[in-house]
């Protein structure tokens, strides 16, 4: 875009739909060329660029379009000669556009930037604020980190009104470099902020700034801040769980033992419907497994997930960690849930069980199920089948290891489980395990008596083979075969429509061929051809038998097997 | 067509099956047949003697001499009972000078050698050369091979004016599509409502409307069996059964001739459904009682709703063959019998027994109208078979099972037999959905009575709960016959009797007994009921079964214990003592 198109669309009043517009070129040089222009000519007031920023306009145009420009407007705001206020008012317009995104709060570091260059203009901000503009308090945090104005912060933390107290303390939090003696001073203070205020976001904000400071001032002050922490807790706030579940994952590395401990121990009740609540304590979580902090996780997680009827999905991140984590932990974390849990927790165990989309797998706990009482690794075993079952291939394993340390009569129990449900229902994929058990392996003489059970049951159905007079009439065939398609086919599309491969590529469907064969034109302005082979991909489960035969009694024993447990 | 009875002569194999179907043949040909094939009685060589016109219009005594499918050296001269030349020697010597009755001794005699196939050429010159010598003046020889009886037949018991062409269309699709039984069936049941509609009221109408039944039944269980596959020709030979006692019931409690000659074929009628009901059971089923799932699977189909059918279908199958041999056994001719019988009997309940504990689908219905092939079992069961407890456990069990998908929106039973709801159900598990699908039900006023009268006090509360906390707006009911029972029950599809309905399980089981005991009172129309009145009351029990009605609690309330106030109104002496 050249000078004269911008100065046209200015004076036209449209040049809002030049700077927000959808085609910018990819040529990142040519791009910054143009902020470059946008400065100068507004600098030169040839034309007023933050004219462009309407509020009105910016709801019209798609979120892609929005942050393609504003990124650019990032680039221009700091370098901006313009009013306080037109400054503000742009940021703040910009800022709101943004909605929930990530990237939302970026102009307000362009604007940070903007007041460094210029110390007047933070402490236009400050004397704004003072009048309790809500614009000005907005964007006061990073006037405070702009201009460095940390006196003017530590009065302000004391004005009697709660957001431009919060604003004051969230911008000490961020000012840099901070030096021992500085921090000293500023956790003081924000530890004496506890003294005169009970409002939730003042006390929250104070020990999050504390952090911050004590984190650049390589963890000074770390004794005061447990005291506010403490004394935080021992005021019953109401909606405190955000903040505290933000201080866990944003600081948890810096916090004590008792502090987690104190803050966790506020967090047991959370409801599923707050989704920022979970999301943040799910990071906190994941990063205690990171930082070896894992008797911790496990143990909130188990209370979490009991208390409250979450499932592990919701908890994606630690769920995550613990899949990549070390394996002991995984394995460990699954048997004792299995083995002693409530049946939140056995369900948690067996989406513990699948990963990168394998529905099934090996799992090995020979080595955890030797530290579990007997009645423990009865119902490891019982509960294995009852949790995984539509995962043969671990149920079956798990039982194997059990089998390996327990006793005759447990190994008596567990053998039958062997055979009724997992043979019966899964003689493929179960009886393979079985049969590829090593000679030596101290499960096989078990396995091999569910496999001899197992052999005179399939003998029995062989002796039938398919009577004729029994099979149901074509008709009703043709009606189950229709209806299994249907349910096959919305199934597929639905997890079409959720994958996010497909919402990635363009599709082309092939409908002769097993190569493809496609010309584009290069960047030369040739053709060039793009031949691909095509491969075939097919996945396949093995559909438990006891769903046609006796649906019923399969539900019933299914029930039962995950509803036992031990006593309390 | 003719090819079509050629094959199905060919293939009568067993002892009993040409010599079944000839005397009703040479009847329907104008024949007095004197004699009718009899096992264990000497016969001195005949196996039928009639007496008829020769195509000269010359009156002849016939004496028919049966041998299955073709006959071989080895079928001529051993010593085999069967081998012909010695019945023949046995008719020469024996039967013609001791035998034929006084009034016929001056007729002339015709010996006929009567095969379902052909004679082997090996043997050819051997027969000759016997019939030559022994033919006089007064004794001929006629041989009436596969090809003659089936000439006979198609052109008389089947012939244009008695089958007429549409009717015989139906029949040779019903045969042809033995493979594909539905469709077998649906033209065999075409064929018989023409017939049942085509029948007159005079005997000669119906007594050939009856015979005609009867062959065709013979010829779809043959070729159904030649084709490894006896599903159609079992349903037909069902079918059959009650388009002929349609025909064939008596109007009154006199039995006078005319009732006779009718009932005597419909006895055939059922005797042969009883066999192909034997072989069913012995090829189809009972082989794989003892195996675990082994019936299930050999469904060969990955719905649970075809195993269910399936499964449900066989044990209505059961229970009617135990029903009838039950019947069969009062009529045994000792008691030495009747013992033998009362054992099969009680090892056929046995195998029921097994193949519900080995194939658990039984455990619970899909569809409200199963319920009358478990009753059916179940009053077999019952009356049989002395171990209630088996029987009591099958009971709890699905007691167990409806409480918990009715609770859980599993697969509980539904009102409707629409296949294509039953495979997708539960569309949706919600109260609204289980309201709409479960809002009448036969099943669980039955499950109460016997859980009542089997003292299971702790599972009838928790159905009385169910009923109360989940489905408290299901009509429970039951059904009894009215006064056009008698004329729509047997083959018609029109709706006719009382729906019993709002029954309630309160007060132990109690009111619902006393309401039922009530019902049978004041409804008394299942005593009319022809079968019922006649001591047929195995062919109601199967309309039962065909309609999918409920078995009426006139049938099975005597075998329960009744609250004193109605013990004295129960209509007892009305019903056939199934016990």
């Amino acid at each position: 875009m050249d000078e004269e198109s911008l100065t046209s669309a200015w004076h036209a009043g449209t040049l809002a739909s030049i700077v927000f517009r959808a085609d910018w070129r990819a040529d990142e040089e040519e791009r910054q060329a143009e902020v470059d222009l946008w400065v100068r000519l507004h600098n030169d007031h040839k034309i007023d660029l933050l004219s462009a920023i309407d509020p009105t306009y910016l709801q019209s145009i798609p979120g892609h379009q929005f942050f393609g420009a504003q990124h650019l407007l990032n680039d221009a705001i700091p370098r901006l000669q313009a009013p306080l206020g037109d400054m503000v008012r742009a940021v703040g317009a910009l800022v709101q556009a943004g909605g929930s995104d990530l990237a939302a709060g970026s102009p307000n570091i362009a604007f940070q930037q903007w007041c460094a260059n210029d110390t007047e203009r933070g402490a236009g901000v400050v004397r704004w604020a003072e009048a309790l503009d809500a614009q000005a308090i907005g964007v006061l945090p990073y006037a405070i980190v702009g201009c460095h104005l940390i006196e003017d912060a530590v009065r302000l933390m004391r004005s009697i009104d709660s957001a431009l107290r919060t604003a004051a303390i969230v911008g000490i939090g961020r000012v840099k470099p901070i030096t021992e003696e500085m921090a000293a001073e500023l956790i003081q203070n924000l530890y004496q902020v506890l003294d005169d205020s009970n409002d939730v976001n003042v006390l929250i904000n104070s020990i999050l700034s504390a952090l911050q400071i004590s984190k650049e001032a390589s963890g000074f002050g770390s004794e005061i801040i447990s005291r506010m922490i403490s004394k935080c807790a021992q005021l019953d706030l109401p909606e405190y769980q955000l903040g505290y579940t933000k201080i866990l994952w944003i600081f948890g590395s810096q916090l004590t033992d008792g502090d987690i401990a104190i803050l966790l121990g506020n967090l047991q009740s959370i409801s599923p419907e707050h989704r920022g609540i979970v999301d943040q304590l799910d990071y906190a979580l994941a990063d205690f497994l990171r930082q070896g902090r894992t008797s911790t996780a496990i143990a909130h997680l188990a209370k979490v997930l009991t208390n409250n009827d979450i499932p592990l999905a919701v908890f994606d991140s630690t769920r995550g960690q613990l899949l990549s984590g070390p394996k002991d932990t995984h394995k460990q974390v699954v048997v004792s849930w299995l083995a002693s849990g409530p049946y939140q927790l056995c369900e948690a165990a067996g989406s513990l069980l699948h990963q990168h989309g394998d529905m099934d797998m090996h799992f090995d706990v020979t080595e955890q199920a030797k530290s579990l009482t007997t009645p423990e690794q009865l119902y490891l075993g019982r509960h294995a089948v009852g949790y995984l079952v539509i995962r043969p291939i671990a149920a079956t394993s798990i039982i194997l290891s059990v089998l390996r340390v327990c006793n005759i009569d447990t190994a008596e129990a567990l053998t039958s489980l062997l055979f009724f449900p997992l043979l019966v229902n899964y003689g493929g994929t179960v009886d393979e395990v079985l049969r590829n058990l090593p000679a030596d392996d101290l499960a096989r003489p078990h396995a091999e008596l569910a496999l001899a059970e197992s052999e005179k049951y399939v003998e029995g159905l062989k002796r039938t083979s398919n009577i004729r007079e029994l099979e149901p009439p074509e008709t009703h065939r043709q009606l189950e075969n229709n209806r299994f398609y249907q349910e096959m086919r919305s199934a597929h599309k639905d997890a079409m429509s959720k994958s996010v491969f497909f919402n990635l590529v363009s599709r082309s469907i092939v409908l002769h061929g097993n190569k493809t064969l496609s010309y584009r034109q290069n960047e030369h302005g040739g053709i060039q051809s793009f031949e691909m082979e095509l491969k075939s991909h097919a996945t396949s489960v093995e559909w438990p038998r006891l769903s046609a035969i006796d649906p019923i009694g399969f539900d019933y024993l299914i029930r039962v097997l995950r509803r036992e447990g031990l006593q309390e | 067509m003719k090819l079509m009875l050629r094959d199905y002569l060919g293939s009568l194999r067993e002892r009993g099956e040409l010599d079944a179907i000839l005397p009703d043949l040479l009847s329907e040909r104008g024949f007095n047949v004197y004699s009718r094939p009899g096992r264990g009685t000497t016969q001195h060589g005949v196996d039928i003697a009639a007496v008829g016109k020769d195509a000269d219009g010359e009156q002849k005594v016939y004496l028919l001499s049966v041998k299955q499918g073709d006959l071989t050296r080895q079928d001529w001269d051993t010593a085999s009972p069967q081998a012909l030349r010695p019945s023949l020697n046995e008719i020469l010597d024996v039967y013609i000078p001791t035998r034929i009755p006084p009034k016929h001794r001056h007729l002339r005699i015709v010996i006929c050698i009567c095969l379902g196939g052909d004679v082997h050429e090996s043997v050819r010159s051997a027969l000759s050369h016997f019939t030559a010598a022994a033919t006089t003046d007064q004794i001929s020889f006629e041989e009436w091979n596969g090809d003659h009886i089936a000439e006979m037949l198609d052109s008389s018991l089947l012939r244009e004016e008695l089958l007429p062409k549409e009717l015989r269309s139906n029949f040779q699709k019903a045969v042809a599509m033995l493979d594909e039984p539905s469709v077998s069936v649906g033209h065999f049941d075409r064929l018989l409502r023409k017939i049942v509609e085509g029948t007159g009221n005079r005997l000669k109408d119906r007594l050939t409307s009856l015979r005609q039944i009867y062959v065709c039944v013979w010829v779809m269980f043959v070729w159904a069996r030649d084709a490894e596959n006896l599903e159609a020709a079992y349903r037909a030979s069902e079918t059959a059964i009650l388009a002929s006692w349609q025909i064939a019931k008596p109007n009154d409690q006199t039995r006078n001739s005319t009732t006779l000659r009718a009932l005597s074929i419909f006895d055939q009628i059922v005797i042969l459904h009883s066999t192909v009901s034997a072989d069913y059971l012995n090829k189809a089923v009972l082989p794989f009682s003892q195996e675990l799932h082994a019936l299930s699977v050999s469904v060969n189909s990955q719905s649970r709703v075809d195993i269910n059918l399936a499964l449900f279908e066989i044990l209505g199958r059961l229970g009617m063959a135990g029903t009838w041999l039950s019947w069969h056994a009062r009529n045994a001719p000792s008691d030495a019998d009747r013992a033998n019988l009362a054992a099969v009997l009680v090892e056929l309940g046995n195998d029921g027994i097994r193949i519900i504990n080995n194939n658990p689908t039984l455990f619970l219905p899909s569809c409200d109208t199963q319920t009358t092939s478990l009753m059916i079992f179940l009053l077999f069961y019952l009356t049989t078979n002395p171990n209630v407890k088996e029987a009591h456990n099958w009971i709890s069990q699905m007691a167990l099972r409806l409480d918990l998908t009715l609770r859980t929106h599993g697969f509980y039973p539904m009102t409707t037999l629409d296949y294509r709801e039953l495979i997708e159900h539960p569309r949706e598990r919600t109260d609204a959905y289980r309201k709409e699908v479960f809002s009448g039900s036969t099943l669980i006023p039955i499950l109460a009575i016997w859980l009542r009268q089997w003292q299971s006090a702790q599972a009838l509360e928790a159905l009385q709960l169910l009923v109360d906390e989940v489905i408290s707006e299901c009509t429970l009911q039951t059904w009894v016959p009215d006064a056009d029972s008698e004329e729509l029950l047997w083959f018609s599809r029109r709706s006719h009797g009382f729906a019993v309905c709002d029954l309630t399980l309160k007060n132990g089981g109690n009111d619902l007994v006393s309401a039922l005991a009530e019902a049978c009172k004041s409804k008394p129309q299942f005593s009319e009921l022809s079968a019922i009145r006649s001591g047929y009351w195995p062919v109601a029990m199967l309309a039962f079964k065909f309609a999918g009605l409920p078995v009426p609690p006139h049938l099975w309330l005597p075998m329960i214990d009744v609250p004193e106030p109605a013990k004295e109104e129960t209509c007892h002496g009305e019903s056939p003592d199934l016990e």
